[in-house]
């Protein structure tokens, strides 16, 4: 009896102190809504070469700026970090508590959550959807993403908490397009001024979200600050605040990291990686991408894409090219072990079977032969190869602010001299190179191209009429095995696919896939982060903290408020 | 002015690539929206009417916009114009101190072993790049003792006045010492020279021979000897300028400088020529007050104003 009462008693107390354990870190009850979590509070300093020019998110493209936005704004829906973009699997709730598919597939009915509220406190509202939609198709935006939008005929509003997305075709990745590239924007602030006039308004400069940060103070060329939202209904952010510090020069904005005077550094390059790893502040975390770098063929005439090159147009001479280089010596050369060789037309992250892909081998005899073959010969004591009076030479382009790609063009030219190819390199300005490429005045140019989840992209830089296909590559073949890739709704019917889709990449060598960068980021240790996503490193930053044992001075700035 | 900054919109349209194409930068832009954003900014149109465009909004005042920065050129320029001036300001006041006193120090003790090698090391300063010297100071100087850039600290607002200054200062520090040590090594060279020509002077042998003490005769040879380097100033302003634009980027300072080199990096018209323009316009300023100074400063330029 007295076994049980004390039992009893011991159970009652468990239950209470329970409680309040749960009560402490709200447990169990509405996430967010003004409850500190233990772990929260501390600056985290971002240091980052690139300022972005705006914060309206249509206009934004580059890592500078998403990664501030990403912050302050929300998406609907999620998505997960094996970056599925089939149907719904993986995608979690954002501004968008549940969704509802249609009999049809046609339409996708997201119902907002209700307690979702912009930083100024108004409700988040259907109309809001509508409107971001409107927004990021319209003509006079110029929104780079209203291209991926294009499969979406329209968004209505059903209700003040419902906006039903309209399709204009069933699609494996319906739900990745209404989700992914629009960030929610507020209707309450924006739909007064003119569509002409919001790329220009103070509200590009100084935006207001729903995302757990919100902003609170920029000083051009020098620094931006968010701060946690602490009303936020998914809960405030552990950082109270992260300052994003630009700093333009590479050098500098290394020395800051190891000063002590920046938390994190996505860019470290990596010669600077020895010192970084002996440093005591810093630890290196790996931070898969989704970038690869590439050696992009002009096949068309200079100037002229309806005319074929003299020289790329010939498939054998590509993948001659391609089999003359060793691709695995040149990564160890520049990245040592930070780099791999890329496989195909898209990182490893998003090829769904690595395995089954073959590659063109590196072998310089069987280069020779195929440039024989092609009639490009070598003359008896000339270094270059001839085809009818004709040298096999050709520059390759490379930007003056990447290292690794000069050094890539100076390896490719040492490789191919080998098999009597005569590479000139040229470093030029990013925009003088463009202007070059846009122009098709070029004959190769190494380039770091950024995948999308689920290689939608390639319709762009590889479809016969994709408005970002550089080197003017054309191939029904190709063009079929997407398009038939990209409405596959089976999962072993899309694998088989888009293993033929790369494959048919590799065979034809419009470009030379080089190398995939897997250098990592260094962070402060005293830093806890969320796992990094591929497509974006601060899609969890939210979630990020700062362990409250090893706080520093600026780890007391707090909140403060909007200077 | 109106020269340079036309020089510098003919070179920058010279160049290959506009504000829209860099493919790093641009990466995800279709060949569509680059070409509307071209329209927008007018950039579609034959170099002539761009050219008259600009001078139409430069003569009514409105300075164009950055497509870097997305906004009004003038109020990038207002952010990056006291800042450039102010580290410009102390940098001349610094040249001009250290350099004038090490220079008139050398100018009485001529051909001594400090005066070599004060010579040897102000031959090593005038001979250094500014951004050699800047990059030197930032390895030598940070992190132990000063910080590495910017223009203040993180948390800057939560501090205290005192504190807030003192912050401001440590900052200033290493982008003031390398614009100064530079100019000062320039300014030393000639007041030591112009010192040692006034000590042979016959006034000075005069005022000797009265009997006036060395702080006196030297005090007369230091106004005599300042007329140089007053005219110097003109001449060394455009050059810390000049220095300013390297100095500004390593140090991370976002002056007019800073913006001058990106803007040239990515093309950005209207902010690189309303840049080139300021910085003539100082460049004028500088000569007027050097001249104006010289002026005050010597009594023949006076007395033959007067005679006029």
């Amino acid at each position: 009896m007295i076994r049980a009462v004390s039992s009893a008693r011991s159970r009652t107390i468990a239950t209470v102190l329970l409680l309040a354990v749960c009560g402490a870190v709200s447990c169990g009850g509405e996430q967010g809504e003004n409850v500190t979590p233990l772990n929260s509070g501390g600056t985290m300093i971002v240091v980052q070469p690139e300022e972005p020019t705006t914060l309206f998110p249509p206009l934004l493209t580059s890592s500078a700026g998403l990664g501030i936005v990403n912050g302050i704004f929300d998406r609907l829906a999620e998505i997960g970090p094996e970056l599925n973009v089939s149907g719904d699997r993986g995608f979690t709730p954002r501004l968008a508590s549940a969704w509802q598919w249609a009999s049809d597939s046609l339409s996708i009915a997201f119902t907002l959550d209700d307690k979702a509220r912009w930083h100024d406190g108004a409700p988040v509202r259907a109309d809001d959807v509508r409107f971001t939609f409107g927004v990021y198709t319209a003509d006079v935006i110029g929104s780079d993403l209203k291209s991926v939008l294009g499969n979406i005929d329209s968004v209505s509003v059903r209700d003040s908490v419902t906006a039903v997305f309209w399709f204009k075709r069933r699609m494996p990745h319906q739900f990745f397009e209404a989700t992914y590239h629009m960030y929610i924007l507020p209707s309450h602030l924006l739909a007064s001024i003119g569509m002409d006039k919001l790329t220009d308004a103070p509200f590009a400069t100084a935006p207001v979200g729903t995302g757990r940060f919100r902003f609170a103070s920029w000083e051009r060329g020098v620094r931006l600050d968010v701060i946690a939202d602490t009303a936020n209904a998914r809960g405030r952010a552990n950082l109270d605040r992260v300052i994003w510090s630009f700093v333009k020069d590479y050098g500098t904005a290394t020395v800051k990291l190891f000063a002590g005077e920046a938390d994190f550094y996505e860019a470290i390059r990596p010669e600077n990686i020895p010192e970084a790893a002996r440093s005591t502040n810093l630890r290196l975390q790996p931070a898969p991408t989704l970038q690869y770098g590439l050696l992009v063929f002009n096949l068309g005439a200079r100037g002229d894409s309806t005319v074929p090159n003299p020289i790329f147009s010939d498939v054998r001479v590509r993948r001659a090219l391609a089999m003359a280089l060793d691709r695995v010596k040149m990564a160890r050369n520049v990245f040592d072990t930070l780099g791999a060789v890329s496989l195909a037309a898209a990182p490893r992250a998003l090829i769904p079977d690595t395995v089954a892909l073959r590659q063109l081998p590196y072998d310089p005899v069987a280069a020779r032969a195929l440039l024989d073959s092609a009639g490009w010969v070598l003359a008896a004591g000339d270094s270059v190869r001839t085809r009818d009076g004709v040298r096999l030479t050709f520059e390759v382009l490379a930007p003056q602010s990447s290292l690794a790609r000069q050094r890539y063009a100076t390896l490719l030219q040492e490789q191919l001299r080998g098999v009597g190819v005569e590479v000139r390199t040229r470093i030029m300005a990013g925009p003088a190179i463009g202007a070059q490429v846009m122009a098709l005045n070029f004959d190769a140019f190494v380039w770091v191209w950024g995948s999308t989840p689920g290689r939608l992209g390639m319709v762009q830089t590889w479809g016969s009429r994709g408005s970002q296909n550089m080197g003017a590559y054309r191939s029904r073949a190709f063009d079929a095995l997407l398009d038939s890739a990209l409405v596959a709704f089976d999962d072993a019917e899309s694998k088989r696919l888009w293993t033929a889709t790369l494959q048919q990449l590799i065979d034809d060598q419009p470009a030379i896939f080089l190398y995939e960068p897997q250098t990592p980021v260094a962070v402060h240790k005293r830093i806890r982060t969320a796992p990094l996503r591929p497509d974006a490193w601060y899609a969890n930053l939210a979630d990020w903290s700062i362990d409250p044992a090893q706080r520093i001075d600026r780890d007391r700035i707090g909140l403060g408020g909007p200077r | 002015m109106f020269v340079a900054a036309s020089a510098a919109f003919a070179l920058l349209h010279a160049a290959p690539g506009d504000p829209y194409s860099d493919l790093d930068r641009y990466q995800f832009m279709s060949a569509d929206v680059r070409e509307a954003q071209r329209a927008r900014r007018g950039l579609d149109l034959p170099l002539r009417q761009q050219y008259a465009r600009w001078i139409g909004s430069l003569v009514r005042g409105d300075l164009g916009w950055s497509t870097l920065e997305q906004r009004a050129v003038r109020d990038v320029i207002r952010d990056a114009l006291p800042r450039t001036v102010g580290l410009m300001t102390l940098a001349l006041i610094g040249s001009l101190v250290i350099g004038i006193a090490i220079g008139a120090w050398q100018g009485t003790r001529t051909g001594s072993v400090g005066d070599r090698m004060l010579s040897l090391l102000a031959m090593l300063l005038y001979s250094i790049p500014e951004f050699a010297l800047a990059a030197t100071l930032m390895l030598l100087l940070t992190p132990w003792l000063l910080p590495v850039g910017g223009i203040m600290t993180e948390g800057f607002e939560q501090l205290a006045w005192p504190a807030r200054a003192w912050n401001v200062a440590q900052h200033l520090v290493l982008p003031w010492l390398s614009l100064s040590l530079i100019g000062a090594a320039v300014v030393a060279r000639y007041q030591r020279s112009a010192t040692r020509d006034v000590f042979r002077q016959p006034f000075i042998q005069t005022a000797r021979a009265k009997g006036l003490g060395v702080g006196a005769v030297r005090w007369h040879a230091m106004r005599a000897s300042l007329l140089p380097v007053i005219a110097l100033t003109g001449m060394l302003f455009p050059s810390l300028l000049t220095g300013a634009v390297f100095v500004e980027q390593i140090f991370n300072w976002p002056g007019m400088g800073l913006q001058l080199l990106r803007g040239l990096d990515q093309h950005d018209y209207d902010l690189v020529t309303s840049l080139v323009l300021g910085i003539a316009a100082l460049t004028i300023l500088g000569s007027l007050i050097a001249d104006l100074l010289r002026d005050l400063a010597d009594p023949r330029v006076r007395s033959a104003v007067r005679a006029d």
